[in-house]
């Protein structure tokens, strides 16, 4: 056993304030980065040294604020309960109970790394959810905390898995990516997202842009005149198809930058509580999941993974809204028997032959058919407002509208809802697929919707709340919502089984 | 307590309550458009376009106060074996059936206005997106805390 003690109030390690100062730093610059071009632009000159000065004083101020926030942050066990001290004018006393962590991870960025600490995060989930984030201690210090916070919550939970602790220290390695998988991910990603992504921030900061190229080279120039003759640029189809290309070509590079850094060298450990995920390239993130505490799954996969064979695996855990983002953790990559044995795992599902399917009224298709049309009818009061000729207008709806009703299509044929025993399988999807698996007595409430104009048609919508985010089941027949919502709600009832 | 079969209608005080709640919110708009038109001068707005607003407000102030009826009659609530149900909604109907052994916790909230006809609000929490819970005003504080009760105990017992 180490040599920690956590029975005393304590500081993290005084490195602590290089990682207070650089979030401190960080969030300034987040909320002010508005502002940086002014200090770069020509009017600005003449007051630059009280520029500096002021950020001077600022950074000296934060680093006080760090000093602060270091001495102030103190930790303890004492008992059952973790205790935290924080603030020195606004004092935030917290005191969680052991039984009530959910999971304890670590989590290192390149400043961590360079001076070897670990920032350590305590996860738990209840009614009001707590959050701690111990900035930085050393690695050694981190895993004995772990230990401590984790043997308790094994030792409350039942002696049985006392007796397994041996072997949840070792850990069993089930899936690693390899770099090829990793080429084949990054390859089969959704480049017209990101594509249209880059072209939205282009046109943002084109006009910004223009100021700063217009004495430089050819690309200012380009935008310059992109910029002063719109008319002409949209007329010229050769252009377009060029920045289309170049657009699609920076949009696949940032796909491959994203993947590598966030997923490099995946890799699943099972430990027999949950599952161990570590990845990132520069920084390398750890998450545990507990089985028990996952809510429901995303697989969503698209017709390249699908030839590739490959597919993203999102799952969901409880936990509270604000995190929910951050914490979500994606398996990327992942081939078809890995599939079937995460899902069992999870869930405790394997397809069998008797699913009852239920699929969404055709009103559903009617009411996406309005909704696209209305869409529609915006998209071509924008054109008007551009006064669009008559040829690139024919041209422009000519492309826009078929792809919108095979949009439809696509996705009223994706969408299905299938029982399987205990699981609920719920499809979705338009040109990629996406399937969410749940075991549906985790379900904590059920709202069975109901518009006027739905009521006419005899259709309602079924909303599951879960404590991981809202399922729909849009526009069922009536009689089949109710089915389900009476099958979902018994089996809530019934279960005795823990839903975290 | 209740009838456990068929939904229970809210408090008839209730519906005071929201009429008093509604009278307020078109005081308001009132107010303002009033304020409007003594601070605007008369040249920057032309005394049509004031007949204008000012009708659109009272149909508007119609509108709401016709609508309170649907509003309190679709608010219904269902305390059965193992779930509480909720409905509500005048465009939109919803009816949300809540497992006790969902529940994380109960609360009883009273406001100035409510409390004057002895009435109360029904929180009921479970871990699903906070907002999404459900809320029943309207209940006569009394059976607001029998129902707590009983949900508090059957959690409890579990």
């Amino acid at each position: 056993m180490s040599n920690y003690s956590f029975d005393e109030l304590g500081r993290q390690s005084p490195k602590g304030i290089v990682i207070n100062y650089g979030v401190l730093l960080y969030k300034l610059v987040k909320s002010f980065w508005v502002f940086i071009p002014i200090v770069f632009s020509d009017s600005i000159d003449n007051k630059l040294n009280y520029i500096l000065c002021l950020l001077g004083i600022l950074a000296l101020v934060l680093l006080v604020v760090a000093v602060v926030q270091y001495l102030y942050f103190k930790f303890k066990i004492d008992g059952d309960y973790f205790i935290l001290n924080q603030g020195m004018i606004f004092k935030k006393k917290t005191s969680i109970p052991l039984d009530r962590i959910q999971s304890v991870n670590f989590k290192q960025n390149l400043i961590h790394q360079l001076i070897n600490v670990t920032q350590v995060e305590i996860q738990t989930a209840g009614a009001k959810d707590i959050e701690v984030s111990i900035k930085a201690i050393s690695r050694q210090k981190a895993e004995a905390l772990k230990k401590r916070l984790q043997n308790n919550i094994e030792s409350v939970i039942s002696d049985e898995v006392l007796n397994e602790v041996a072997e949840v220290n070792e850990g069993k390695l089930i899936y690693k990516l390899s770099i090829i998988d990793l080429l084949k991910v990054s390859f089969s990603e959704n480049h017209i997202r990101s594509f249209f992504w880059i072209i939205a921030i282009v046109f943002s900061f084109s006009y910004q842009l223009r100021d700063y190229f217009k004495d430089f080279d050819f690309v200012g120039q380009a935008i310059n005149y992109a910029v002063n003759n719109k008319s002409l640029f949209t007329g010229s189809l050769l252009l377009l198809g060029l920045a289309f290309v170049i657009g699609l070509i920076i949009s696949i590079v940032v796909s491959f930058v994203r993947v590598f850094l966030r997923h490099f060298e995946q890799n699943v450990i099972k430990r027999n509580d949950g599952i161990q995920v570590s990845e990132g390239l520069f920084t390398r993130r750890e998450d545990v999941l507990k089985i028990k505490k996952i809510q429901y799954s995303v697989t969503v996969t698209n017709p390249i993974k699908q030839k590739l064979g490959i597919q993203t695996i999102k799952i969901k855990q409880a936990g509270s809204a604000k995190t929910k983002k951050k914490k979500l953790v994606q398996l990327v990559g992942v081939k078809n028997l890995f599939l079937s044995q995460l899902n069992q795992l999870f869930f405790n599902y394997e397809p069998t032959d008797n699913k009852e399917t239920y699929k969404p009224s055709r009103y559903y298709l009617f009411r996406m058919f309005v909704r696209t049309f209305i869409l529609l009818l915006i998209i071509n009061f924008v054109f008007f407002l551009n006064q669009l000729s008559i040829i690139n207008w024919i041209l422009a709806n000519a492309l826009i509208i078929p792809i919108a009703i095979l949009m439809v299509l696509l996705k009223f044929k994706k969408t299905y809802f299938d029982f399987d025993g205990k699981t609920l399988l719920v499809g979705n999807g338009k040109i990629g697929t996406v399937t969410t698996i749940i075991e549906y007595f985790k379900t904590q409430n059920v709202t069975y919707s109901q518009s006027f104009i739905q009521k006419r048609r005899g259709v309602a919508t079924l909303k599951l709340q879960t404590a991981s985010g809202v399922i729909k089941l849009p526009c069922l027949h009536e009689e089949d919502a109710r089915t389900i919502q009476e099958r979902i709600v018994s089996e809530v009832e019934g279960s005795t089984k823990d839903w975290i | 307590m209740n009838d456990q079969q068929t939904f229970n209608s809210l408090d008839p005080n209730y519906f005071k309550v929201v009429i008093v709640k509604r009278l307020i919110f078109i005081l308001i708009i009132l107010g303002v458009v009033a304020f409007g038109y003594f601070r605007i001068e008369p040249s920057k707005i032309s005394g049509l376009a004031f007949i204008l607003i000012g009708c659109g407000v009272l149909i508007l102030s119609a509108i709401i106060l016709f609508s309170a009826k649907f509003y309190f009659r679709n608010k219904k609530y269902r305390l059965f074996d193992k779930n509480l149900t909720y409905q509500e909604g005048v465009l939109v109907h919803n009816e949300t059936v809540v497992p006790f052994s969902r529940i994380q916790h109960v609360e009883i909230d009273e406001g100035p206005l409510e409390r004057y006809f002895s009435l109360a609000t029904l929180s009921v929490y479970t871990a699903g997106d906070s907002g999404k819970d459900l809320k029943i005003s309207g209940l006569r504080i009394d059976l607001a805390q029998e129902i707590k009760d009983y949900i508090t105990n059957y959690i409890k017992d579990e």
